[in-house]
């Protein structure tokens, strides 16, 4: 009997213990945590990640401004393609209305 | 009793499993919640700093491709225009030398000395022209004079200007004094047709290619 009775309070201090590592683990895990908010929170990290975000904007806005200037540049060598024979009814249009026939 | 025992220690033992995996968790959950916190302020602040350098960015980046873009095709309508100009240029000089067979020189060049005669409205006028026109006039100076006053209705000394003009053909008219001045010239109504011709091209010929491309 008064060796169960022992056993019980040996059970209860083993249990009291690991308690109390379980508290100082949850502390730690905590405290970690904080570091890492503090460190994700670092105004030089922010910084870097602005950054970092600017340049990819920056190469896909200029991937599309390569595009914009393919697409005008487009238009532009159609114009100039415009056959010649359109341009010389064109003229001789012009050229009726200067002499006025 | 010592089984009753051994069921108290299994309990504690439980109990304590249990409080100890709680404090964990707990902590755990903590931890997770300040990181998620910190990554959110990061977005938030990330946000407010790029959103509005990458909006002025993309303005400046893309309105320099689309003003550049432009510029190419305001220069190709310009190059077509002026490809233009001189094709009517170079006809109007064929017409001036009498070798284009659809259109009578003389006859225009009589009508622009009348309209700008008409123009003038003055009994004397001075008329100035190229150097072959100017021969031409000259030559017939009697036969221009009596056409223009028949056509007025009224009596016009026409004199033939001393100097040539540099210009296609056509006729510039003042009065002696050169206080009224007509210029009927074919380089000037070359100028005012394309001039209208520039609108028509952009709204026709210009849209019509334009439109293709964009389908």
């Amino acid at each position: 009997m008064a060796e169960a009775i022992s056993r019980l309070v040996e059970e209860e201090a083993r249990i009291a213990a690991m308690i109390e590592e379980a508290k100082k683990k949850a502390k730690r895990i905590v405290e970690e945590a904080e570091r890492k908010a503090r460190e994700i929170l670092d105004p030089k990290r922010i910084e870097e990640e602005v950054r970092r975000l600017m340049e990819e904007a920056e190469e896909k806005i200029k991937k599309e401004a390569e595009e914009v200037r393919a697409r005008y540049e487009k238009v532009a060598e159609r114009v100039e393609s415009i056959p010649e024979e359109e341009l010389r009814k064109i003229a001789d249009h012009v050229v009726r209305e200067v002499v006025g026939s | 009793m010592t089984s009753e025992i051994e069921v108290m220690i299994q309990e504690i033992r439980r109990r304590g499993e249990e409080e100890a995996g709680r404090i964990i968790e707990e902590a755990k959950a903590k931890a997770e919640k300040i990181i998620e916190e910190a990554k959110r302020k990061v977005d938030v602040y990330v946000e407010n700093m790029a959103k509005p350098e990458i909006i002025t960015m993309r303005r400046r980046i893309l309105g320099s491709a689309s003003l550049e873009g432009h510029r190419k095709v305001l220069m190709a309508k310009e190059k077509v225009i002026n490809a233009v100009i001189e094709m009517a240029s170079e006809r109007l000089r064929r017409i001036v030398e009498g070798e284009d067979p659809e259109v009578d020189y003389r006859e225009v060049l009589h009508r622009l000395v009348l309209e700008a005669v008409k123009a003038v409205g003055e009994p004397e006028v001075y008329v100035y022209a190229n150097e072959s026109d100017s021969k031409y006039i000259r030559r017939h100076l009697k036969a221009i004079s009596k056409m223009v006053s028949e056509k007025l209705g009224y009596k016009v000394k026409i004199r033939l200007a001393k100097h040539p003009i540099d210009c296609i053909g056509g006729v510039v008219v003042s009065n002696p004094d050169g206080t009224k001045t007509y210029y009927n010239t074919l380089d000037g109504k070359l100028n005012d047709v394309i001039k209208k011709f520039r609108s028509i091209l952009g709204k026709t010929l210009f849209k019509k290619v334009v439109e293709v491309g964009s389908g």
